[in-house]
């Protein structure tokens, strides 16, 4: 695969406790620059991202915004409200966290009602892609989870919230797309940083990859690294494992 | 300190959310055993929370733009308002670390106070200012502004972080007495402290509390009391 093929691959999501403002913008206007899938931003950051994609709109990339990132735990009535922003926003999608605190209680009505009532207040005018928690449940779990996904006409499954929260194996999207792939696009989140994984996840049916360093994967220069010993953060050498 | 003085000083926290919800009213039923004085909780667990406490003095800890804190400021005030609708007796908000890396501090005292107005009196106001992240001056400006727009408790950390030993594993970035001192020092008795951030033992816990912490919040909430005699 080419780095012009991956940019087109990579998600971003610019809002990084640590990143001053400067560094967010830098980091929309490249996205750009480099005509990345998406790039997803926090709800208070949803008008830079309108203001810079006036100015740097390339036919591509797309706009996105997380409600109740990572965690889901949200109530019902905040996600509808954000949902609705997004939507005043003219946002292209929206990344939701699912309420897997119901999941986990075999609660699938109040899953399946929340979810509903997101994709009505979007109405049909921007992508509702859930944040799953792949890596966390069992397959069972997972098929029930993807099955309400279908049911309800969703047709993107982000794989995981990312950040620590586990590795995404190749094996986990080999089985979202064997048994759900015709309906359901992937996109890959949870710690995707070589290549070569992400070329093996493609060649087993991811389609996207949300991730932190989308400069590493795509090869070209380093991403913003921070710093807890000084406190502030640059353009630097990668210091965590891969 | 004994055991029953150290319990009222203790907030027991659900951190993670891939958890069912005999986990949130063991939480529930745990605090009122061992006496804390409050759960922390997702939004989406703040029914659930106050249908099953039945002790008055055990308070309902709503997180609010939790972890990140890329709410805008009226979307922070609109969550503070459904929290407490739904019964939250507190309310714990991540503070927007962006607007304080910018050093632009007057956005963070408007932050706090719209959401001082969003409580209304009817919940404590908790922010926390991941300090991890700030410098000791972005630490004491913000500490500045909680004394300004009048918050109830400024907390250390969202307890999220990580950061690498030589091995490259990750370790958490743990609540010390160093932050718990600067915070002190910029809000002097105007503003509450809440150390928060893998507080494992009782031994880190009463060194925070010592430095000047009113309260601690932790995860292992019945493993540090446990191990205090």
């Amino acid at each position: 695969m080419y780095d012009s093929q991956m940019y087109q691959r990579a998600i971003l999501s610019p809002f990084l406790q640590f990143c001053p403002n400067d560094v967010i913008e830098r980091e929309i206007r490249d996205g750009y620059a480099k005509k990345v899938r998406s790039i997803i931003v926090e709800p208070y950051q949803a008008p830079l991202l309108k203001r810079i994609e006036k100015e740097c709109a390339n036919g591509i990339t797309r706009t996105g915004m997380t409600i109740g990132y990572p965690f889901g735990g949200l109530s019902t009535e905040t996600k509808v409200a954000l949902t609705q922003y997004a939507l005043e926003q003219q946002l292209d999608e929206v990344d939701i966290g699912i309420n897997i605190n119901a999941i986990l209680s075999n609660d699938w009505d109040r899953a399946h009602d929340e979810l509903e009532k997101v994709l009505r207040a979007a109405d049909g005018k921007m992508n509702v892609i859930p944040v799953s928690w792949v890596i966390k449940v069992p397959l069972e779990t997972l098929d029930k989870i993807c099955q309400m996904y279908i049911e309800l006409g969703i047709k993107t499954v982000k794989t995981n919230p990312g950040l620590h929260f586990g590795d995404m194996k190749v094996e986990h999207v080999k089985y979202i797309n064997d048994h759900y792939g015709d309906k359901l696009e992937i996109e890959v989140a949870g710690r995707c940083r070589t290549r070569e994984k992400a070329e093996a996840m493609t060649a087993e049916g991811a389609k996207y990859f949300h991730m932190s360093q989308w400069r590493r994967i795509c090869g070209e220069g380093f991403d913003y690294q921070f710093d807890y010993v000084t406190k502030n953060g640059g353009y630097t050498e990668y210091k965590d494992r891969l | 300190m004994k055991r029953e003085e150290l319990a009222k000083k203790i907030e027991s926290r659900i951190f993670d959310i891939n958890i069912d919800y005999p986990n949130v009213t063991n939480l529930c039923y745990e605090a009122e055993r061992y006496g804390f004085c409050a759960v922390q909780v997702f939004p989406c667990m703040v029914e659930l929370c106050v249908k099953t406490i039945q002790a008055p003095d055990i308070k309902v800890n709503a997180l609010i733009s939790y972890p990140h804190g890329g709410f805008s400021i009226e979307q922070k005030a609109a969550e503070v308002k459904d929290a407490v609708k739904k019964g939250a007796t507190e309310v714990e908000v991540v503070m927007n670390t962006r607007e304080a890396k910018t050093h632009n501090y007057d956005y963070i005292e408007r932050e706090m106070k719209a959401v001082m107005d969003a409580a209304n009196g009817k919940a404590t106001v908790k922010f926390i200012i991941e300090i991890e992240v700030l410098t000791d001056e972005e630490a004491t400006e913000t500490c500045k502004a909680a004394v300004r727009a009048g918050v109830d408790y400024i907390v250390t950390s969202t307890g999220l972080y990580h950061t690498l030993d030589e091995n490259k594993n990750d370790v958490p970035l743990y609540a010390n007495e160093k932050d718990i001192k600067l915070i002190r020092a910029a809000v002097g008795d105007k503003v509450k402290i809440q150390a928060q951030g893998y507080i494992s033992s009782a031994a880190l816990a009463e060194k925070l509390l010592t430095a000047g912490a009113d309260r601690i919040t932790t995860e292992y909430a019945k493993q540090v009391i446990i191990e205090t005699v």
